[in-house]
């Protein structure tokens, strides 16, 4: 093993002072260390401090590796920064519910569709005091709002355009900073199961399990997941136990599902859409005779009810309290209309192009819900939104999707077992069934490994079929090359990146300029190589290629503050100059008087 | 994987087990052994029970504990890194691939060996103070330890500074390791380190029992200082750890001290 070929974030300009080494000279004997240790304390209050969360190594040593980068950096610059590393769901606690830290890194779950829309989630000014997966910058800014409007009632000629102006607008105001795209390898044993007939990742989504068809007649799959939260918490609203809820997808049904990109009718039957002006009407049939797992019929009540829900948990009370999660994919719905058990109309102040994903929010039980609900009632006080414990808190998942919940084991174990009465596995509904031509398999075993080199030598082994979780890039390399094992790697929709706190100071509205400073200490290109093993790119916005304007596309750091991975002082401090800061005596940036 | 680790662990403290006995404990003690474990076993039975519980109680933990601690506990790892930064790299300036395999293979497989031998020396003598104090020490480790570790969550150091700890790069290469390690705890119960308290424990042990053993005191202390320094070498553990783990040690000692004496037998 060797230890200094491996690329270290901390070995920038300047070492992390320890409190401990302080400790050690201050048991020597000085002089005079009552007056230094009254001025220390008042410089101590003028220099820059800021908090900086992420996940940990067992997470994802992406964003470690990435925080701890910017930490040297901040460090370098004269910034006091406290890094704290949390557990996933602990960290998104702290970011997305309670709000407390003013720098985050970490991935951005975007949604099936991969469209630009989901920036309206991300960015809106109407969720910047909600606590929940929605705009946890608390990011407030009337011409970006405007722009995510626009855009979504633009026809599709023009929404490039508007598109383009909010990248702009982002980019400029920095309420979060895109840093990378990795790529995501997922591997399949191909004596166990073939993919079948599928562009997108297997196993990454619903119609990536779907597609896998059994080579053997034992269809059980064992499935490898890194992570242990599905097995504690399967409730499609739990906002830090979810990634990007692929499991909650196979529990609970949408209406329309993402297959290859494009949109088909699922749990409806088929749809009719019409667009006037600025506004777009679905006309859905639901499929009939499908039923939740507890046997209950699946209607278009239940349908309404789920929408309602996801925008106002809370009915009875004055104020709104919209869903944790899902909030951003539903804000265009406008009303809804139940015409009898299996028709309904959903009108959207949105163009065609957008409005489609509002059909892919899991579809609730209206008599489960609303006996959770029942149970909450009588509590005077009600915890805050994200919090809530009837909403958010573990559930038997009751919904009815292709697979039910059949076992669990807390951080162990997930078992689902095919709903044998769902349409995808009956089948034999024509042109319209958006439902693989192979049964899906039987059983689906997800066994909790944190450990990807692990993960990789045990589907080598033939002791589990597929990767559940994509392995993290440092394992990438142990893939091995034979045609039993199947490696599928694709860039991944979602990107790492570097968010703000925007509401609490000094990052907050006057702190645009500091905001700037601050990602000028990001050296993507080299954390794209080192931090992920070369196998992510770096990137300037948060969307795809396609959609980023060509002035706006990655063309090398020119923002870093330095060159070839080494920091330039005096550049970065420049910067926080322009956000109203000086370096003292000490190398420290305080605030100008 | 985790039954390879687990049977490696059986196979390797199955070897060095009746080696120590025939070392330290001699034939004469095992003669008289046999004579008197009955009420040896009378003597010790309810502390016995106790540990049982008590460990039976840490299984049924690792799968709850961190509901619990989600609801109590308080995020330290931040403070644990301010307080000490990179001090831990201080032994990466000494590592080797020597070294590492050293350390790990102290970590799992010295570790398990140096907290059961002590259980059969300890049985072996006519006087079954030091094995009923052994027992209470176990268990108020376990137990005191178990408090900590709902209260305070806190990640070592390999899950801050990724690139920089041995451990990272033995779980890499071993990841059967990591299983292993998962399966007995947390990664977020670090405070404080039980490696290292009970390995400090059987250490104090053996040094007050070095008239009885006189060669198994300088034994244990060697290994149980090797798996201190091995809970840092690989990053699995903070210097605060330690310390922690040091005055836990000291006081589970004194403490079983004071509630198990000669008089009251059990």
């Amino acid at each position: 093993m060797n230890w200094t070929s491996v690329p270290s974030p901390s070995t920038g300009p300047v070492r992390r002072r320890s409190v401990l080494a302080a400790a050690v000279g201050a048991l020597l004997p000085t002089s005079g260390c009552v007056t230094r240790g009254v001025e220390t304390v008042v410089d101590d209050g003028r220099q820059v401090s800021l908090s900086l969360a992420t996940v940990p190594t067992d997470d994802d040593r992406g964003a470690i590796r990435i925080a701890r980068h910017l930490e040297s950096n901040l460090e370098a610059v004269g910034v006091d920064v406290t890094l704290d590393v949390r557990p996933r769901a602990g960290f998104l606690e702290a970011v997305l519910l309670d709000r407390d830290v003013d720098l985050f890194v970490d991935r951005y779950p975007v949604d099936a569709a991969a469209d630009p829309d989901f920036l309206y989630g991300a960015l809106h000014s109407r969720f910047a005091t909600q606590p929940g997966r929605q705009n946890p910058f608390e990011f407030t800014d009337e011409t970006v709002d405007r722009l995510l409007e626009a855009q979504r009632l633009a026809s599709e000629a023009e929404r490039r355009g508007y598109v383009a102006d909010l990248l702009d607008a982002i980019v400029a105001a920095k309420p979060f900073e895109p840093i990378c795209r990795p790529t995501e390898h997922r591997l399949v044993r191909s004596d166990r199961f073939e993919v079948d007939d599928l562009d997108d990742a297997p196993v990454a989504s619903r119609a990536g399990y779907l597609h896998l068809a059994s080579v053997e007649d034992d269809d059980r799959l064992h499935a490898l997941l890194t992570d242990t939260r599905p097995s504690r918490n399967c409730n499609p609203l739990s906002v830090t136990m979810r990634r990007r809820g692929t499991i909650v997808d196979l529990l609970y049904d949408s209406l329309g599902t993402y297959e290859d990109g494009t949109l088909r009718p699922w749990l409806a039957d088929s749809w009719t859409w019409e667009q006037d002006g600025h506004s777009t009407t679905i006309s859905l049939s639901l499929r009939e005779g499908c039923r939740f797992h507890d046997g209950q019929p699946v209607t278009a009540d239940d349908v309404a009810f789920t929408y309602r829900f996801l925008a106002d948990t809370a009915p009875d009370s004055a104020f709104p309290s919209p869903a944790p999660r899902y909030s951003g994919r539903i804000s265009a719905v406008d009303d809804l209309e139940v015409h009898d058990e299996y028709a309904l109309t959903i009108s959207l102040e949105a163009a065609e192009a957008v409005a489609g994903r509002a059909l892919t929010v899991p579809i609730l039980a209206e008599h489960v819900w609303q006996e959770r609900l029942a149970s909450e009632r009588g509590h005077r006080s009600s915890p805050p939104q994200g919090h809530r414990e009837p909403v958010t808190g573990d559930v038997d998942p009751v919904g009815s999707g292709v697979y039910r919940l059949a076992n669990r084991s807390k951080r162990d174990s997930l078992t689902l077992e095919r709903h044998e009465e769902h349409f995808a596995v009956r089948g034999g509904d024509g042109e319209e069934s958006a439902a693989a031509a192979t049964p899906p398999a039987v059983e689906l075993h997800f066994e909790v490994d944190p450990n990807s080199a692990s993960m990789v030598e045990r589907i080598a082994d033939g002791d589990a079929d597929v990767t559940a979780s994509p392995i993290q890039a440092y394992a990438v390399n142990r893939v091995p090359a034979d045609d039993v094992v199947e490696h599928a790697a694709q860039p991944s929709r979602t990107f790492y990146y570097l968010g703000f706190n925007t509401r609490r100071t000094p990052c907050d509205e006057d702190g645009v300029e500091l905001r700037r400073a601050i990602t000028r200490l990001l050296d993507k290109s080299t954390l794209a190589e080192n931090g992920f093993d070369g196998d992510a790119v770096p990137i300037s916005t948060p969307v795809p290629d396609a959609w980023t304007p060509a002035a706006l596309a990655w063309d090398g750091d020119d923002d870093f503050a330095g060159n070839d991975g080494d920091l330039d002082l005096e550049t970065a401090r420049s910067a926080f100059e322009r956000a109203g800061l000086r370096s003292d005596e000490d190398g420290r940036l305080v605030w100008e008087y | 994987m985790l039954t390879d680790v687990l049977i490696r662990v059986v196979a390797v403290v199955g070897i060095l087990l009746p080696v120590a006995v025939a070392t330290f404990v001699g034939r004469r003690r095992l003669a008289t052994l046999q004579m008197e474990w009955r009420s040896r076993f009378r003597e010790s039975g309810p502390l016995l029970v106790v540990l049982l519980v008590v460990l039976g109680i840490n299984r049924v933990m690792r799968q709850e504990g961190p509901t619990i601690s989600d609801a109590i506990g308080i995020q330290l790892t931040w403070l644990f890194y301010e307080l000490e930064g990179e001090f831990v790299l201080v032994f990466q300036s000494v590592a080797s691939p020597e070294l590492t395999a050293y350390f790990s293979a102290i970590y799992v497989y010295g570790y398990a060996f140096l907290l059961i031998f002590p259980g059969i020396a300890y049985f072996a003598l006519s006087n079954t103070i030091y094995f009923r104090q052994l027992l209470a020490a176990y268990s108020l480790n376990y137990t005191i330890g178990l408090v900590f570790y709902l209260v305070v969550i806190a990640l070592g150091p390999r899950n801050v500074m990724p690139d920089l700890l041995a451990g990272t790069m033995v779980y890499d290469a071993s990841p059967e390791y990591h299983h292993f390690t998962r399966q007995l705890n947390s990664s977020t119960n670090v405070f404080p380190s039980l490696h290292t308290s009970l390995s400090v424990t059987v250490a104090i042990f053996a040094y007050r029992t070095r008239e009885q053993y006189p060669r198994w005191t300088p034994v244990a202390v060697v290994i149980a200082l090797s798996v201190v320094i091995s809970t840092m070498y690989l990053g699995f553990h903070w210097v605060i750890d330690v310390v922690a783990g040091i005055a836990l040690a000291a006081g589970c000692v004194a403490l079983s001290m004071a509630l198990v004496d000669s008089r009251n037998a059990g």
